[in-house]
């Protein structure tokens, strides 16, 4: 189904504020006026703005986007005394070839190298999910080993939170959810994405058997829930309806798997429609779509409704009647074609092999091609470095990739680093298609551990660069399970039509498990709900903050359960742990919430804090350093 | 068949406008922007707010308010005819079967859609749902909220939009679009975390002393001469917003219910959420626009059996019906009630298939080409049915509003904009896409009947 996406900002007219209030929430921490910076360049990271498009007056935007509004205010801000220029970072691998020697040959300067405790938090959110452990943090700093950042890496890797967030992620992406395919589809196919990475399958299997899926239910076929989930139902339950079906498969695969977004093609030609937005469309027809839907003609999507629940259980088969170009629809303007369409590839024109199934030639010519790659790693990539070579992820222009074939000027290439998209993508392909490896040489390079400090004021060209860490904010999830991971709160997440119980977001089968009737979750889904997670139908991921997770964030039943030390959270042991004193304990929350230790005007404060309030001091300090603009940043 | 779709390829056609937006993530001030007007037209001004009671699911009509008795009509529906032409369930509705007077019935409404998502889209925004725009367009209550904000007093400390129980449909809870955030919902949910949105007596002096903590952890940014001004002040500025909000004394009533005032609202997350659109209307503080919605009609399947049907409407009469009578003998110093000056506006995204229940499933599915509207206050006469359908609810024979064709949601928001005082023929050209925003398209597939207010209702 189609993506709609919400964005929700502040009411700042409740309080007198300017409407270009972005939710910068700048630092408490003093000393470090850089951080200011970063901090800006987060909330403005998490939320572009463009400037207006007039189709007859402005030509194309190039090379607009989060990355470049971001950096844009942070330049109004950049007037701080310049500071030595960073060391000269370690070129790890073919990353820092290409980001490094990129900057180099343009005169561009770098942010230092992220310390040990940027770089130890950090990693732990990108790769797992969750903020780190405090005792573990200790310890890597503690450790003179210079290859410690590597191993901690290969470490990571392995771990269950580490295959739990990308499984949560994929199911993201592909918008698998309860709603469409029933819990037991729901749950299987979690089981299936899990186990997929648990054995970094190769990527491009894992597309195929999901684009080839059969099953005479997806509620025993893991993958089939894939296809499942994008069925378009008509007037009655049972009224699946073909030819849409095959569109939305035909869009979304081209989105998830390739990059590129055919829904506006879905219904018009992208002549007279997208010539200031994406070349390559412009040129499309709407033919081209039902001709690469048709290879999903002869896909059947029926779904069981002779039980006594309109189940979202679907069986799948390819005993379809073809593409009818003059079918109905029930999402779209009419078709005005006739009769049936032969199948053929956008991309190259290729048409199936007539021998073989068509969905298996679809899956091969799909996956066989560059683009599948190229998409595939800028994907990853965004979801590490913040912001992809080629921004926002599902938009590629596919006339603005060659650097040897610009295109006709004012429009530029599209991605920052043609040549490194294209390094990635061939390292992809050339090592099994393994997402563990190409994560691996992301989080290892010298360019992912850049920070986000930069000395010297920053430039709006820097940006494209990479030259520091893109600050964003962490995702509802990720900010729940910091709450949770942080006090050691209690929670049980049940896994709706399963006995199994959850304590973190992103071990969950889809967001609707947070939509049991279990007491107390109907609190913590709201929290959620307000911090933006997507529901996987309609809504979309909300990146900005707003008065609501102020609210939620100080005053929600949730956070104020989650700080007080009942028995078993990490407040109560260290409470009881007589052989601290209150200093150690400060540091240490610190450290467990933040990542860091306090500075010395921090720890001056927070003594007061405890020492003032009596018992509840300590609680206090948890609730201020949930409420501290750092705690919900990955920077 | 009709579709929604129609409108797009007119407009296609009339205006051939180039920039229909991929991707981006784009959103603008609004300031520069003017909307203009393209025709003329003359909004009556008689309501100062807005109330929508969404029936996310699809209430079935014929079950309803537009009740259709046969073979298969349950008996213990108690149906009598209150009214000529008014057969209604009076053990399903029995409040609001008291107070027919006080609203108006239009039955002679049509759905664009038949697909939960977008249509539930299609009542916040009262436009199709475009994957190309559905980023910008902002909904009826963003839009009403910025033109209304030239009323805004100083004593005006609520947002000025705010929805409730938004939590269970496809569509979601729609953004403000390219609109400014102050124009967003502002959202509770009357199940999750009501008690967080304000602060209790006896909590308040230690939420009091956390918050002066938590100044202090900043206080050194603020007064640090190196550090934007601004930029801090922006930071702040959502922890501001939210502790002025919760600390306002009118806070704690407003979004809290008594027992028994619980218990006559049917004790229910719908009727808590009529409790505190009431107390917002009465407080008169800045919220003007209010989307509630009762979850849970999408009876697809049982649809007879006591926990589906009987009770959603049951819940719906308790709180319907109180809200109503309690707006209704509610008065303000000028001598009005707060149901003079407050439209209400109760419908779902559709309605659902009349005749026999399906087999088997025994249920009602999506029906988009009849359904009923309820419309009270705000300058609308009670005691009135607009609109005709044929014997099974199964087509409109008789549009009622001396336009001939069915009305539509667009023509709702063209009525609900004329209430509020707002000119709905108004467009902004500034969007990022390029693309002109009308607060109300036209119902193009009727060319010739551009969209217009359902005037009957009020005279």
């Amino acid at each position: 189904m189609i993506r709609y996406r919400r964005e929700r900002r502040l009411p700042g007219d409740m309080i007198g504020l300017t409407e270009t209030a972005q939710r910068t929430k700048a630092m408490a921490i003093l000393s470090r006026a850089s951080v200011l910076l970063l901090l800006l360049l987060a909330s403005l990271a998490a939320q572009a703005q463009q400037s207006p498009m007039s189709p007859k007056d402005h030509p194309p935007l190039p090379g607009k986007g989060r990355l470049a509004e971001a950096s844009r205010v942070t330049a109004e801000l950049a007037a701080k005394p310049a500071t030595a220029p960073a060391a000269k970072a370690p070129r790890r691998n073919f990353i820092d070839e290409h980001i490094f020697g990129k900057m180099e040959r343009d005169r561009v300067p770098h942010a230092p190298l992220a310390t040990d405790e940027e770089f130890f938090r950090r990693v732990h959110i990108d790769l797992t999910g969750r903020i780190p452990d405090d005792a573990e943090l200790r310890a890597f700093l503690a450790d003179t080993n210079t290859a410690k950042r590597d191993q901690l890496v290969d470490k990571l890797v392995i771990t269950p939170a580490f295959k739990a967030k990308w499984t949560y992620w994929f199911g993201d992406v592909s918008m698998t959810c309860a709603n469409r395919v029933g819990n037991e589809g729901k749950n299987l196919y979690y089981k299936y994405v899990y186990d997929s990475i648990h054995f970094d399958r190769p990527y491009d299997e894992l597309v195929r058997e999901l684009l080839t899926a059969r099953a005479l239910t997806n509620w025993y076929v893991g993958p089939a829930s894939y296809l499942a989930r994008w069925v378009v139902i008509g007037a009655t339950c049972e009224d699946t309806v073909h030819e849409d079906t095959a569109d939305e498969v035909a869009i979304m695969s081209a989105r998830h798997f390739l990059g590129v977004n055919l829904q506006c093609v879905s219904c018009h030609d992208g002549k007279n429609h997208l010539e200031k937005i994406n070349l390559w469309l412009s040129r499309r027809k709407r033919d081209e779509l039902w001709r690469q839907a048709a290879f999903f003609g002869g896909m059947r999507i029926l779904r069981r409704v002779e039980v006594a629940t309109t189940q979202d259980e679907y069986m799948i088969d390819d005993k379809g009647p073809g593409y009818d170009a003059s079918a109905r629809t029930v999402v779209r303007i009419p078709r005005r074609g006739a009769g049936p369409v032969a199948a053929s590839f956008l991309l190259t024109g290729e048409t199936p092999n007539p021998q073989k199934a068509p969905r298996e030639e679809f899956a091969r010519m799909i996956t066989g091609h560059p683009q599948f790659a190229r998409a595939t790693v800028n994907r990853f990539w965004a979801e590490m470095m913040g912001v992809g070579i080629v921004d926002p992820v599902d938009d590629f222009d596919l006339d603005r990739q060659d650097p040897a074939n610009p295109p006709p000027s004012p429009w530029t290439i599209q991605p920052s680093h043609p040549e490194l998209l294209e390094a990635l993508a061939a390292d992809f392909r050339r090592n099994g298609h393994s997402i563990k490896r190409l994560l691996t040489l992301i989080a290892k390079s010298s360019a992912y551990q850049l920070s986000s400090r930069f000395a010297g004021p920053w430039k709006e060209q820097y940006a494209p660069y990479f030259a520091r860490k893109v600050v964003r904010r962490l995702t509802a999830e990720e900010v729940h399970d910091a709450i949770v991971k942080a006090t050691g709160a209690a929670l049980e997440i049940p896994i709706r039509g399963t006995d199994k119980r959850v304590r973190y977001a992103t071990e969950t089968a889809s967001p609707e498990d947070f939509k049991g009737p279990l007491a107390g979750l109907k609190d913590v889904n709201f929290f959620l709900e307000a911090f933006g997670q997507t529901n996987r139908e309609y809504s979309e991921r909300k990146n900005g903050g707003d008065i609501t997770q102020a609210v939620l964030l100080m005053n929600s039943p949730f956070v104020l359960r989650a700080v007080k030390p009942t028995p078993g959270t990490y407040l109560a042991a260290l409470n009881a742990d007589t052989a601290l004193n209150d200093t150690t304990r400060i540091e240490r929350l610190f450290q467990r919430f933040l990542g860091r230790r306090p500075d010395a005007a921090e720890l001056a404060q927070a003594r007061d804090v405890v020492s003032t309030t009596g018992g509840k001091g300590f609680e206090d300090l948890q609730w201020l350093l949930l409420n501290k603009v750092d705690f919900i940043f990955n920077y | 068949m009709r579709n929604f779709m129609d409108t797009m390829l007119t407009r296609r056609e009339a205006f051939r406008r180039g920039a229909v937006s991929v991707g981006g993530y784009w959103f603008l001030p609004l300031a520069g922007a003017t909307a203009r007007a393209a025709t003329k037209t003359q909004p009556r001004g008689t309501a100062r707010f807005c109330v929508f009671f969404m029936l996310d699911g699809g209430q079935s009509h014929v079950d309803a308010w537009d009740l259709k008795e046969h073979a298969w009509t349950p008996q213990d529906f108690a149906i009598r005819e209150l009214r000529p032409g008014v057969k209604w369930p009076t053990s399903l509705y029995p409040k609001l079967g008291a107070q027919l007077d006080r609203f108006a019935l239009l039955r002679s409404v049509e759905a664009w859609d038949s697909v939960h998502g977008r249509a539930q889209y299609y009542v916040q925004a009262a436009h199709p749902f475009n994957p190309a725009l559905a980023r910008e367009v902002p909904p009826i209550g963003s839009v009403a909220a910025l033109e209304l904000t030239p009323q805004r007093r100083e004593t005006d400390t609520l947002p000025p939009y705010v929805a409730l129980n938004v939590t269970q449909s496809q569509a979601g809870l729609l953004g403000q679009g390219f609109l400014p955030a102050t124009y967003a919902p502002f959202h509770i949910d009357t199940a999750a975390s009501l008690s967080a949105y304000s602060i209790r007596e006896a909590e308040k002096r230690e939420f009091e002393r956390r918050w002066q903590l938590l100044r202090g952890f900043d206080a050194r940014l603020r007064s640090d001469p190196a550090v934007e001004a601004k930029a801090y002040r922006d930071y702040h500025s959502h922890y501001e917003g939210a502790v002025r909000l919760m600390s306002d004394p009118r806070a704690a009533k407003l979004f809290e219910a008594g027992a028994e005032e619980k218990a006559r609202y049917g004790n229910t997350a719908t009727g808590e959420a009529a409790i505190i659109a009431r107390n917002l209307i009465e407080a008169d503080a800045g919220t003007r626009f209010i989307f509630l919605q009762q979850n849970g009609w999408d009876h697809h399947k049982d649809i007879y059996e006591p926990k589906n049907h009987y009770k959603l409407s049951r819940d719906l009469d308790a709180a319907l019906g109180s809200f109503l009578e309690d707006l209704a003998t509610r008065k303000r110093p000028g001598g009005g009630s707060l149901l003079d000056e407050t439209l209400v506006v109760c419908m779902g995204e559709f309605g659902r298939t009349p005749g026999a229940l399906t087999q088997g499933l025994k249920g009602r599915d999506h029906y988009q080409y009849a359904f009923t509207v309820l419309m009270a206050g705000g300058g609308v006469k009670g005691g009135r049915v607009i609109g005709r359908t044929d014997e099974m609810g199964a087509k409109v024979v008789d549009a009622g509003w001396g336009v001939k064709r069915s009305i539509y949601m667009e023509d709702i928001a063209t009525t609900v904009y004329s209430a509020l005082g707002i000119d709905w023929g108004k467009s902004v050209k500034a969007t990022p896409s390029g693309r002109e925003f009308y607060y109300v398209e036209s119902v193009a597939a009727q060319a010739i009947q551009p969209n217009r207010e359902v005037s009957v209702v009020f005279s």
